[in-house]
């Protein structure tokens, strides 16, 4: 493996008129292979701002290695991604941590199992990441904190640890930690599988509540009346690879795959 | 001889031990400490990715642990002057014992480490924190919870294992209580004296270890008072999901 130069294959492109119409996020045939298994397989993907972009699927399909690809948590092995202003080439090595560090800085990320750090109350979850990546002050670290929980509802469990509350407020801490690291772009993977459905539902009202807001997401999800209601578009992964994308109303009820539409007949049971 | 005085008399020789024990005592502080310091290091070298740190680091972990620490002892003290490093009796005893304190607690820093969800590290890099941010906010913490009630049981063993260092000379308790038991023929009471001195230490270790292994884990901090305060001046209204 080589480390490249931050400067070699980082691309600056110029802030400019066509802005508007430039994707924010655009995945060029990023591809990911565990040992023999090709988990993501040339994918390529665009999003533009404040569009929210549900993938949709059968488990295995490589949905939430797609989007872990997005945060780098996993490095794809081929292909590039630009978020905003950021672009990263894969095809010649692993990226260095400064490319990794400026790419992730845009995104906030929300996991299946929540991952809210125990030993912190739910203040201290939101509240830490600020002061130790933007250097915020303590005082104003925890005051956008309280925000970020009021937002999602939770002011009133500030003090309380992990433990001590419910599934659906862990993954609402969550979502509060990661948006107060000023995100540009939301990455949900599963939320609300780990979850009953109607805590569920919790979680999808402040994901409906950010959608309004213009925040930019992208949600690996196995809720299709949400992804179909809350979408500007839904890609169908199957395989590791994007069948089949666009519009909500179109893929639901007359998708051009016959892989989606089985997959669609079997989850809605139609 | 059926002489029983020595159940009366062995305290009398408590005080011309007790030099012997604060040796002990500093001994056992300082050989643990660096030892777990080296300890955390191993763990690290252990589970590292590159081959020749695992394998160094295993190779050293495994010496620390294998070898008997009376062994350690005369490699150090009378083993390394042929390679032309002398040591003093004290030095070459913590160098000996912090080895093998190294390679015992590498193994329990290491259990507590890989207790750490491995989803605890992914949240930390979502949100972009340091690798060492990360170990130290997140991992060490939980890691700690699970690695410190066996580092303290160690610990007692390693204060029990410095009664060794006596072969190499250390002025610790055994040594003095050799010099007295050879000067008085009191060596009952003189034993006894010294076995009390080291009760006197690890029998509290053992409960504070015990009490550790129940209560770590569970937390009862309470920091809602500081919570409170920053609530009565955010809005009264809550904005509340819609």
């Amino acid at each position: 493996m080589t480390i490249t130069q931050p400067s070699t294959h980082m691309t600056n492109t110029l802030e400019g008129s066509s802005a508007m119409t430039r994707p924010f996020v655009s995945a060029l045939a990023p591809s990911k292979q565990f040992g023999e298994h090709r988990a993501v397989d040339n994918v390529s993907l665009d999003v533009t701002k404040g569009e929210v972009v549900s993938i949709i699927g059968p488990s295995g399909a490589g949905k939430s290695s797609l989007i872990r690809c997005l945060n780098l948590l996993e490095s794809p092995d081929a292909g590039s991604l630009s978020i905003g202003d950021t672009t990263i080439d894969f095809d010649s090595g692993k990226p260095g941590k400064a490319q990794v560090t400026r790419l992730r800085r845009f995104t906030g990320m929300v996991f299946q199992s929540f991952n809210l750090f125990p030993h912190f109350t739910a203040l201290k979850n939101v509240a830490l990441p600020q002061m130790r990546v933007h250097r915020r002050s303590r005082a104003e670290a925890e005051e956008r904190a309280m925000e970020e929980l009021r937002r999602v509802g939770l002011e009133a469990k500030a003090g309380a640890y992990p433990t001590q509350c419910s599934g659906g407020q862990q993954q609402r801490i969550a979502i509060a930690r990661a948006l107060a690291m000023d995100p540009e772009l939301m990455l949900f993977d599963e939320p609300t599988s780990g979850l009953d459905p109607e805590i569920g539902a919790e979680i999808l009202q402040v994901m409906r509540k950010l959608a309004a807001d213009d925040m930019t997401m992208l949600i690996v999800t196995h809720e299709m009346e949400f992804a179909r209601q809350v979408s500007n578009q839904i890609a169908v992964m199957v395989d590791g690879a994007v069948i089949e994308q666009g519009n909500p109303e179109k893929i639901m009820s007359d998708p051009e795959q016959e892989r989606t539409n089985r997959f669609l007949s079997a989850v809605l049971g139609r | 001889m059926s002489d029983f005085s020595w159940l009366y008399d062995w305290p009398q020789f408590i005080p011309d031990l007790l030099p012997g024990l604060g040796v002990a005592i500093m001994l056992t502080l300082f050989s643990c400490l660096g030892g777990y310091i080296l300890g955390f290091f191993l763990a690290l070298g252990v589970e590292s990715h590159l081959k020749i740190l695992h394998y160094a680091a295993l190779v050293i972990v495994e010496l620390g642990r294998g070898v008997p620490i009376l062994v350690l002892l005369f490699l150090v003290y009378q083993g390394l002057p042929q390679l032309g490093m002398m040591l003093d009796p004290n030095p070459a005893a913590l160098a000996a014992l912090m080895f093998s304190a190294a390679g015992y607690s590498s193994e329990m820093i290491r259990a507590g480490l890989n207790s750490v969800a491995a989803g605890q590290a992914e949240a930390a890099n979502s949100l972009s924190m340091s690798p060492a941010d990360t170990y130290r906010f997140i991992i060490i913490p939980q890691a700690a919870r699970i690695s410190i009630p066996p580092l303290v049981n160690l610990t007692i063993i390693i204060f029990q294992a410095t009664s060794l260092a006596t072969v190499i000379t250390v002025p610790e308790i055994m040594q003095h209580a050799g010099v007295i038991g050879a000067a008085t023929f009191e060596y009952m009471s003189v034993y006894t004296a010294a076995a009390v001195l080291y009760l006197c230490i690890t029998i509290p270790g053992a409960v504070l270890s015990g009490y550790l292994e129940k209560t770590m884990g569970q937390k009862k901090r309470s920091k809602r008072k500081a919570v409170k305060a920053l609530l009565s001046k955010s809005p009264t209204q809550s904005a509340t999901v819609a």
